[in-house]
């Protein structure tokens, strides 16, 4: 396992990050609630719950193949709040997942966004499916689904690999408006070439703030701007002293550019 | 855990959410206090707790197992019992599950039992071993290539609805798939092999630079792999940002303002 012993700075600099995240949120939480901006793949969520409800036929959720992480938790998190929408409107929805843990957390997820929205009579325990642990045979079991239910409305939020073009192609063929999000980055050209809306890197974290308009996760997603421009800051000076380096040899100056340089560089 | 569970259900229903919230923080704190604590060697007296952590993590996940093989079940038996449209798939599910089960079990605690007696010249005998290699190795193994191998097909299809020549940006979205496919595949590498990669005294072509599987690598290496990263760099501060809420349950929400 890697420790903090082992480079001290970027340890403290993950310190130091938390912290901003922790004084945000705790100062948002205090009444100064901070502006996001609008992020369009979330909009379409009404819009395509809504476009279920009048084709009368189902939404499809899916959290992702990992198991409960924070990822997964996440992807809950928004699924809470199509869940409500789908409730307001007297929608049927269905979720399918791949881990038995994932499948009690998400039952009570939407038991509860069912009963918020006043429709606790609508939510069925058949409505969270767990299919199967094994990659491809979930695959598999989801493409069955969106296509015996002709599923008019499909969201894929959370951690997805190789089958996640299995999950949009199968929803484009049955002709679902689909809205995807998710953390793997080698997944995100596959999804925006299939998928109508796209969740793109660190919208998916801000996907519950925006929904929600909670004052903790504004102030987290907001700490998060700063903590990025921090970074930027650390990756400039870093470029800045390689390109002296170039140019400046022997001297003081040039130990002190490479003991930056050093100090900056990741190991 | 019973006794942690016990202990909540006994609670106050004001105090439950205080509880829950100080066993998720004494839950997360082992992971970072074993990261700051001082390692000399790659080890402190933390580390060696590590195993049995995970092994905390995998008996909670064994618990769920059987639940999801319960509601599995049972939402199937559901399903044939009423004759409900696809029923069929029901069935293949359930005897499918059991043959797997059995001869799972029998491949671990007695491999050697035969299933099925040999008759003569027509067929050898079968073990439970021979069975489960058939229903895994040659059932389950090769339903899962084949259904990865579908991939294919939905990429080419996927790329022609989404490269279309609609604005600028797609067109250069389409060029420079256009080039990384073509420098990928021996027709490219062809396609300029004319550009020698040496010049006749031994030194670097800097015209090499043309060759159409260069260009290929330097717009995945020079342009898709810093995008990656700088998205990279927002997911990682989202992870921290939302591991942080959880750990010290800052977060208001679905899990937290419910009645407990």
């Amino acid at each position: 396992m890697q420790h903090a012993s082992e480079n001290w700075w970027v340890s403290g600099l993950v310190v130091l990050l938390s912290l901003i995240i922790i004084g945000k949120v705790l100062s948002a939480q205090r009444g100064r609630v901070p502006f996001i901006r609008r992020i369009p793949g979330l909009n379409a969520i009404d819009e395509a719950v809504g476009r279920a409800t009048e084709m009368g036929r189902p939404v499809m959720m899916v959290p992702g193949i990992s198991g409960l992480d924070v990822v997964t938790l996440q992807a809950l998190s928004i699924f809470s709040y199509v869940a409500r929408a789908v409730a307001r409107f007297g929608n049927k929805s269905i979720m399918a997942t791949i881990d038995p843990i994932v499948t009690g957390v998400a039952e009570e997820t939407l038991r509860d966004a069912y009963a918020d929205a006043g429709r606790p009579e609508l939510f069925e325990e058949s409505d969270v499916r767990y299919l199967t642990g094994q990659q491809f045979a979930f695959a598999t079991g989801v493409a069955g689904i969106l296509i015996r239910e002709k599923v008019a409305a499909s969201f894929l939020f959370g951690a997805f690999f190789a089958e996640s073009l299995i999950f949009a192609e199968v929803g484009q063929q049955v002709g679902a408006i689909q809205v995807a999000g998710t953390t793997q980055t080698n997944q995100i050209p596959f999804l925006i070439a299939a998928c109508d809306y796209v969740v793109i890197g660190d919208e998916f974290y801000a996907a519950s703030a925006y929904l929600s308009r909670d004052p903790t996760l504004l102030g987290s997603i907001v700490a998060q701007d700063y903590c990025k421009l921090l970074l930027l800051g650390i990756i400039f000076i870093g470029i800045i002293c390689t390109s002296l380096l170039s140019v400046i040899h022997g001297g003081p100056v040039a130990h002190i550019l490479h003991e930056l340089v050093d100090l900056l560089k990741v190991k | 855990m019973f006794t942690i569970l016990a202990g909540l259900q006994a609670a106050p229903r004001r105090s439950r959410k205080a509880i829950i919230a100080f066993f998720t923080f004494l839950g997360g704190l082992y992971f970072a206090l074993e990261f700051f604590y001082p390692a000399p060697g790659g080890e402190n007296f933390l580390t060696g707790y590590q195993p049995l952590v995970a092994g905390l993590g995998a008996v909670i996940g064994s618990f769920a197992i059987g639940l999801g093989v319960f509601s599995l079940v049972q939402l199937h038996l559901r399903t044939l019992s009423r004759l409900r449209p696809g029923w069929g798939y029901s069935v293949v599910l359930l005897v499918s599950f059991v043959a797997m089960t059995v001869f799972g079990l029998m491949n671990e605690y007695a491999p050697g039992t035969t299933i099925i007696p040999s008759a003569g010249s027509l067929w050898q005998s079968q073990n439970a071993h021979g069975m489960f290699r058939f229903l895994f190795s040659g059932g389950l193994s090769n339903l899962g290539s084949a259904t990865f191998s579908i991939i294919a097909f939905y990429i080419a299809s996927a790329a022609y609805r989404a490269f279309r020549l609609r604005s600028v940006e797609a067109t250069l979205l389409m060029a420079a798939a256009l080039i990384v496919m073509v420098g990928s595949v021996s027709f490219g590498t062809w396609l300029t092999h004319g550009i020698h990669p040496k010049l006749s005294d031994g030194s670097e072509n800097p015209w090499a630079n043309l060759r159409i599987e260069n260009i290929a690598q330097w717009l995945l290496m020079e342009v898709n792999t810093p995008a990656q990263r700088g998205i990279l760099f927002g997911l990682t501060l989202g992870f921290l940002a939302t591991a942080l809420r959880y750990w010290l349950s800052l977060e208001r929400g679905a899990y937290f303002d419910k009645e407990l």
